[in-house]
């Protein structure tokens, strides 16, 4: 029982310490630092993320560039339209690209920036970084986009053109 | 009587050897008096001959003297050509050498020809150096034909490669060209069929299709994901 009374003031002690309130700064700050742990995070993905695609495409963009070969080498009659998309899925990769790396650096800043509500840089490097995703996010929809609705149908051509060649070589022999 | 034609007087020399010309010698008649004048002479001459012979042994030994410095050129020339210098050693010591060591008269003909010594020494030199640099020009000339038979071939398969290479080269200019800017591995087929075209078309669709670009969406940066529990 004695042991127990002789307690009391360091529980009671400690009670005050938990209960006591935080300021808004304290509470601000370290949010900015788990959400900046969380940017890190998200950047290492984003690098992880943009190699992997940029080699998918990559890969495509190889194989297009073999049929617009073995067209031309068959004096395809729409050659021009297969190089052109060629060309095109190739800008829209240079610019996927690029914007990958802008989005990366944005994402380095944010997480380098100092935390704070007034004078704190955290915030609007933020909001830089969500701009860049942004426009990430719309390079990347342009290379699919001009993979499916131009390469593709390009490449449908060339092989409808194929098979009347072929058709019409049968009916000569 | 019959005069005595006179014969061409010639110089004497240490070679010459007076002796009767019995072609030459006529006596004017056959009388004693004269065969006895004549047999006279013979007997000066004979006198004069057997003063001579003797000493004839020292002319060659004049001439072998030199020979013990033979063996030396001898024995650097035989282990090219052993035959030769012993041949020649053997001919000109084996009738001299014996009598030259135990004359003692060396200053009594010094004017006596050397000449076959001469030659006995001069020649080994001669027989024996000849086939020496003839066999060293012989390998020389052998080992270099060797190097520039090895050198051509070495150039040829170079020359080979390198022909190869430069063949490669230009066959693949016009693919390179073509793919220099996604700089993807072209491997082109011969010819396009429709299957095959058609079917990368679809693979193309579905290799699209599945890139996950979640990633790349607003929430990943949203005040949820960056600050709630």
């Amino acid at each position: 029982m004695a042991f127990v009374i002789a307690l009391l003031p360091v529980s009671t002690y400690a009670q005050a310490v938990e209960n006591e309130p935080i300021t808004n700064e304290e509470a601000s700050n370290d949010a900015c630092n788990v959400a900046k742990q969380r940017i890190a995070t998200q950047a290492k993905k984003i690098t992880t993320l943009q190699t992997d695609h940029s080699a998918k495409y990559a890969t495509m963009k190889g194989r297009i560039d073999t049929f617009a070969i073995t067209a031309a080498t068959a004096k395809y009659t729409a050659i021009n339209e297969l190089t052109a998309t060629r060309d095109g899925l190739t800008t829209a990769l240079s610019v996927f690209n690029s914007q990958a790396k802008i989005y990366k650096t944005s994402l380095e800043t944010a997480q380098a920036a100092t935390c704070g509500e007034e004078d704190g840089q955290f915030t609007p490097a933020l909001e830089a970084a969500r701009a860049e995703l942004v426009s990430l996010r719309s390079t990347a929809t342009a290379v699919k986009t001009s993979i499916k609705q131009s390469v593709v149908p390009a490449l449908r051509d060339y092989a409808s053109w194929l098979k009347a060649t072929a058709d019409t070589n049968e009916e000569k022999l | 009587m019959n005069p005595i034609p006179e014969e061409p007087k010639t110089p004497l020399t240490g070679d010459t050897k007076p002796t009767l010309d019995p072609k030459t010698y006529v006596p004017e008649d056959s009388s004693p008096q004269t065969d006895s004048a004549a047999l006279d002479a013979i007997g000066a001459l004979e006198a004069e001959e057997d003063t001579i012979r003797p000493i004839q042994p020292t002319q060659s030994s004049q001439t072998v003297t030199p020979a013990p410095e033979q063996p030396v050129v001898v024995d650097v020339m035989t282990p090219f050509v052993p035959e030769q210098p012993t041949v020649v050693a053997e001919d000109v010591v084996t009738p001299e050498t014996p009598e030259s060591t135990t004359s003692d008269s060396e200053t009594v003909f010094p004017v006596l020809p050397i000449t076959p010594a001469g030659t006995l020494q001069d020649s080994p030199t001669q027989t024996n150096s000849n086939p020496f640099p003839e066999q060293k020009k012989s390998t020389k000339r052998l080992v270099i034909v060797l190097i520039a038979v090895v050198v051509l071939i070495g150039a040829a398969v170079a020359g080979y490669f390198m022909w190869q290479a430069a063949q490669s080269n230009s066959s693949n200019d016009g693919l390179q060209n073509n793919s220099s800017q996604s700089g993807a591995p072209v491997a082109p087929t011969p010819t396009d069929t429709e299957s095959n075209v058609n079917a990368s078309a679809t693979s193309l669709e579905q290799g699209v299709d599945s890139i996950d670009d979640s990633a790349y969406d607003d929430s990943t940066l949203s005040d949820e994901a960056l600050y709630d529990n």
